[in-house]
């Protein structure tokens, strides 16, 4: 994949999920709205990678819902912010 | 990261309250770009193009409906009774905000509903403990109007006993004793509220005759 539409999408998905804090954002909403910025339009694959990465990376971490433990929730970590400021 | 804002463009022109009426209109009414226009051309004077609004609503929604959702679960959370779960709170100000930012599916609506049981059963439970607080000052006041009571019955036995010309006598022989002021006060209170050959029995205080 190209490195700086890599670096996009993980960009798209800091920033969505920053505007978003203190709450978390549910993965397909996430994925949506971080759709809504990329041109051309993002693969599921790419989505996955990059959160993958992010997570890998303790930018971004799950919460998870006891009333609904198949609704993955995502959410910013204070690594992700910092990382977003530079 | 924040993008700079084109002076020209139709966020630019409109004031921060005319936004937030355009961003009511097309995510919350749902109308058509159409329709936003002519209601921009009545209501704002000006007509944006259906591809500026679509840019208006593309750029800067999500911000509108974060911000937004954020402001209604922040205060749904903070409308909880104090003393109600952390756990629960927080997970309920999250659903509030699930919902406020976007449309929710049948098991988020069941799940919203059941903490919203537990916030009703938290609030009930708060009224519980109100109606306990209530109780607990109307018996507070209760003790203090009790010992309102008392000091009225001690003062009125006080004026009968100075009515009363054996204990008027039992007095003055008490003041004139030679005992010492502490022990004259302490036989005249056994003088005036007990029986005075019980103080004389404990050998503690001697009456004179």
């Amino acid at each position: 994949m190209d490195p700086r539409r890599q670096q996009n999408i993980r960009r798209a998905i800091l920033e969505k999920l920053e505007r978003a804090e203190p709450y978390a954002l549910p993965e397909d909403s996430l994925q949506v709205e971080v759709n809504a910025t990329l041109r051309p339009p993002l693969a599921q694959a790419e989505f996955d990678d990059a959160l993958a990465f992010l997570q890998g990376q303790r930018f971004v971490a799950t919460l998870p819902d006891e009333l609904d433990p198949n609704l993955v929730k995502w959410l910013i970590t204070e690594s992700g912010k910092t990382l977003l400021r530079k | 990261m924040a993008r700079k804002i084109r002076s020209d463009s139709l966020y630019a022109q409109l004031k921060p309250e005319q936004r937030d009426l355009l961003f009511s209109w097309l995510l919350d009414e749902g109308i058509g770009l159409e329709e936003a226009s002519a209601r921009c051309a009545e209501q704002f004077g000006l007509q944006p193009a259906e591809s500026s609004l679509s840019g208006f609503l593309r750029q800067h929604g999500f911000v509108w409906r974060m911000d937004r959702a954020k402001e209604i679960a922040n205060d749904k959370a903070t409308k909880l009774p104090k003393d109600f779960d952390a756990k629960k709170r927080t997970m309920l100000a999250q659903r509030e905000f699930e919902v406020a930012s976007h449309d929710l599916n049948g098991s988020q609506i069941i799940a919203l509903q059941r903490l919203d049981l537990d916030r009703q059963i938290a609030e009930t439970q708060g009224k519980i403990e109100l109606q306990k607080l209530i109780i607990a000052r109307v018996k507070l006041d209760q003790k203090t109007q009790d010992q309102k009571l008392a000091r009225e019955k001690f003062e009125m036995d006080v004026a009968k006993k100075l009515l009363d010309a054996t204990f008027r006598a039992q007095a003055n022989e008490i003041a004139n004793s030679d005992l010492s002021n502490a022990d004259k006060i302490a036989a005249m209170r056994k003088a005036a509220f007990s029986d005075v050959d019980e103080l004389q029995a404990s050998g503690k205080v001697v009456i004179p005759r």
